[in-house]
């Protein structure tokens, strides 16, 4: 069995994930924070992947990635980077299509919190930077696993964006549930299920940790 | 001295209010918010610590303008640094006693203060110990020392003891009275108990709507100078059974139950947990030794 | 201590017993106005005009309304400082044949007089 799939399949998670965790906390304290009137714009932006099938995300990403663009070819030309049928562009799509299952349950933890915990901070003489990092997200902690846990896990599931915006190059882009896809139209159903079976098991195994370490108040966080 | 000049719309479910202020306090001055729930007395003292920007108006504090809609000064609360204790304590969970102590250290501040403070309020068995195991009344102990942490000169109470039983209330209205003197502050009460507000404060400010209808020293307040009767107290009204031709009203004073026998025509002018004021001329009881 | 005359719509003088004094009370001051507090279960009625007794304070009255309850009874009556409420044992009624639009004197005692400035 080509072990290449699944590797790539969790480093891509795992970058995901870290990259998520770090721009999500930003954008869930300003939401939970803000009375600006765009905020249900933003909002709904990022619930947007929720909904919306993967493929229209991935199309237009392939658009806006690609070289004949203006965008694509600004990176292109500028940066160097291509980001169609690439490792990065499978990161930058995986970031935008697994945003709202970071920043829904940190949004929801940091609301959850009484003002007054921040307020009595404040009248204290402590900064905002100061209270988010010693008092609001160590008071979220479950929110903050379970945002980790479900971006990972919708990761590690994602087969639309990836297809429309990776292809399927072995060792670049062809993550499991590609290769699984790809084992089926070959009717190698042996592979194919190894693959499902490694991708259920973990899943499954990492899912079942979170819920036991967190208890029921895992369930208060999932959107 | 603080001085509070201050106009702000409020929104509320109930509407729109216009909380419109002036309040003069001087320094080491005790002082009560006393009115109705939406009255605009947490408002107020969450415009005094910056948490809460008024619309227009001023206020400063020993000679130092902390909010001048004019000059656009608006110190944040982080400058300011009132000490504050909350109505629902806004402990840290996630820290011990101990840690919420040394959370509200100053930089560069002496660190032993936090002994100091736990000893004071008698916290140091405590203080390794998370609020969530704490009782309500060790909970309150916790606030109002961490709020003493960074020595403010101001110490706001919003309602600090409606959520404690009686017997934890008389104890820690007490220590707030110690904490008071003992740390020369100038201290600033929400409450709706009169026996409290009579027992803590020098002034009291009567707020209704966003204005102040009344101001005065707390006996003159609640009209327990007027009259010449010395046997006199404060309570609650608990039942107010009818018998025969006459009323028997039960009065909660303090720890204990007393009952008073009247007629109907006040007996009809009162309800249950209206406060009230319970006299007789010092001639009439009996003392003995017990 | 103190005892205070004060003087109810310029004829009827009621006389009460404080542990103030001018010194102390600043409202104890002669010609200052004072509002009469007496309880009505401390008032007594005697149906006779001359009584010697040490109640210092007689008002004649007539009574308007009787409520006679089991053990007590409760007397509206129309005096010259108002309205008094009494409120006596029915026993008392009994035994003074007291009745609706009768001539009564109501009686309290100096040290049951509350002053309030």
């Amino acid at each position: 069995m080509d072990w290449q799939p699944l590797v790539l399949t969790f480093k891509l998670a795992l970058i995901t994930t870290a990259i998520l965790f770090v721009v999500s906390i930003p954008i869930a304290y300003w939401l939970s924070n803000t009375k600006s009137k765009i905020k249900p714009v933003i909002e709904t932006l990022v619930s947007m992947p929720l909904v919306l099938p993967p493929t229209v995300l991935g199309f237009y990403m392939l658009v806006a990635f690609s070289p004949e663009n203006a965008f694509g070819n600004w990176l292109n030309e500028w940066l160097g980077i291509r980001l169609i049928f690439s490792f990065g562009g499978l990161v930058v799509a995986s970031v935008i299509y697994s945003l709202p299952f970071m920043v829904q349950p940190i949004q929801a933890g940091l609301s959850s919190l009484p003002s007054t915990l921040k307020e009595a901070s404040y009248t204290m003489g402590k900064s905002k930077m100061t209270t988010l990092i010693k008092i609001l997200l160590p008071n979220v902690k479950p929110a903050l696993l379970t945002g980790i846990v479900l971006s990972f896990a919708h990761t590690v599931g994602e087969f639309g964006v990836v297809l429309m915006i990776g292809g399927n190059m072995p060792g670049k882009t062809k993550v499991a549930s590609i290769a699984i896809y790809d084992e089926v139209e070959a009717m190698n159903y042996s592979a194919a299920n190894s693959y499902s079976l490694i991708l259920f098991s973990i899943t499954f195994i990492i899912l079942l940790l979170v819920y036991l370490a967190n208890g029921g108040y895992f369930k208060r966080f999932v959107p | 001295m603080i001085r509070l000049n201050l106009k702000k719309i409020l929104k509320s479910t109930g509407g729109k209010m216009v909380l419109d202020l002036e309040l003069n306090i001087a320094k080491g001055q005790f002082v009560t918010l006393f009115g109705e729930s939406g009255a605009g007395k947490t408002s107020t003292l969450r415009m005094l610590s910056g948490l809460l920007k008024p619309d227009i108006g001023t206020i400063t504090v020993d000679g130092i303008t902390w909010f001048d809609s004019n000059k656009n000064i608006n110190l944040v609360p982080q400058q300011r640094k009132v000490g504050y204790v909350f109505q629902d304590y806004a402990l840290f969970p996630n820290m011990t006693v101990r840690q919420n102590l040394e959370y509200a250290l100053q930089r560069n501040q002496d660190k032993s203060i936090i002994e100091e403070l736990l000893d004071f309020a008698q916290l140091s068995e405590l203080q390794q110990r998370k609020p969530e195991t704490l009782s309500g009344g060790q909970k309150q102990r916790v606030a109002l020392a961490r709020a003493l942490v960074q020595r403010p000169e101001i110490l706001i109470l919003d309602e600090p003891l409606s959520a404690l039983d009686l017997k934890m209330r008389i104890k820690l209205q007490e220590y707030i009275l110690q904490i008071h003197k003992q740390f020369k502050l100038t201290t600033i009460l929400v409450s709706h108990d009169i026996g409290e507000i009579v027992k803590l404060s020098d002034c009291v400010f009567e707020l209704q709507n966003g204005k102040v209808i009344k101001k005065g020293a707390a006996a003159d307040f609640f009209g327990l100078n007027k009259t010449s009767a010395k046997f006199r107290f404060s309570g609650e009204v608990l039942k107010i059974e009818r018998e025969d031709v006459i009323y028997v009203i039960s009065v909660l004073i303090g720890n204990d139950i007393i009952k008073v026998v009247s007629d109907r025509t006040e007996a009809n002018g009162l309800k249950v947990g209206d406060q009230v004021l319970v006299a007789s001329k010092a001639f009439n009881p009996i003392i003995q030794k017990l | 201590m103190s005892i205070v005359y004060v003087e109810v719509d310029n004829q009827i003088e009621l006389i009460s017993v404080v542990i103030d004094t001018p010194q102390t009370a600043s409202y104890l001051i002669k010609g200052n106005k004072v509002n009469v507090l007496f309880k009505e279960m401390e008032v007594a009625i005697s149906t006779q005009k001359e009584l010697d007794v040490s109640i210092e304070n007689k008002i004649p009255g007539i009574i308007t309304n009787i409520e006679i309850g089991v053990l007590m009874s409760r007397l509206i009556l129309e005096t010259s400082i108002g309205e008094v409420v009494a409120i006596i044992s029915s026993l008392s009624v009994k035994q003074l044949g007291l009745v609706d639009k009768m001539k009564v004197k109501i009686m309290v005692k100096l040290n049951e007089i509350i002053l309030a400035p």
